[in-house]
């Protein structure tokens, strides 16, 4: 989880007329302290909780207790989807990787003042992207969760 | 697929966590909308009110 890097991104892009939000979703992991959502209650104490260890300065918002938006996109642990005004999807990672982002929505942006001026049209394009190994931050989160949690992710 | 706040994750049981990322809402298609709790406020939003207006960046995540 990339959470300051992509909250460093969310303010960048602000001025820019980008809304950024984190949506809470299950534990992929769950441990001892952050275990399965039994309830909205704990679904809810988590987030609060996850916005506090983690630092999170993003807007969260909180799925509901059947990851109702979660599995509406695709139930991976950490997605990022970047959708244009109005509601088309631009971008779709399966893994959120800041860098790549970045890179994403820099060459977006430009295009679209490029787009306003006639000097370009969009296309589409489908490919391998590259993420950083962020093994050590990983760990990290399923520390806070718990030795199940650890366990759980080693098998 | 198991339940969704599994207690455990087993790939085998939820393989769909892992396939299907490729053949599902395919970039050009509209964004699927959803009811979800402004943990701020406590509050109900809806997810298209992120990109009524504006280009939207949606991460989904917890810490694990």
């Amino acid at each position: 989880m990339a959470v300051p890097a992509m909250d460093d991104l969310a303010d960048r892009y602000t001025d820019r007329g980008v809304t950024s939000a984190f949506v809470y979703t299950r534990e992929a992991h769950p441990g001892e302290r952050y275990g399965p959502h039994t309830s909205m209650e704990v679904k809810r104490s988590h987030a609060q909780a996850f916005r506090e260890e983690v630092g999170v300065r993003r807007r969260i918002l909180i799925d509901d207790l059947a990851g109702t938006a979660h599995r509406a996109f695709h139930p991976l642990p950490n997605l990022t989807y970047v959708i244009a005004r109005g509601g088309m999807i631009s971008y779709k990672a399966g893994w959120t990787d800041p860098d790549d982002v970045a890179r994403f929505m820099d060459h977006t942006l430009d295009r679209l003042e490029a787009r306003r001026a006639g000097e370009v049209l969009p296309m589409v394009t489908e490919q391998i992207a590259w993420r950083r190994r962020d093994d050590e931050g990983f760990r990290r989160g399923l520390e806070r969760s718990g030795p199940q949690a650890i366990a759980d992710f080693d098998g | 697929m198991g339940p969704y706040n599994f207690a455990n994750f087993d790939p085998t049981r939820d393989e769909e966590a892992f396939s299907g990322f490729l053949d599902r809402l395919h970039v050009g298609e509209r964004a699927p909308n959803a009811t979800v709790e402004d943990l701020a406020t406590g509050e109900a939003a809806e997810l298209r009110s992120l990109w009524r207006r504006n280009m939207a960046i949606v991460e989904f995540g917890s810490f694990t």
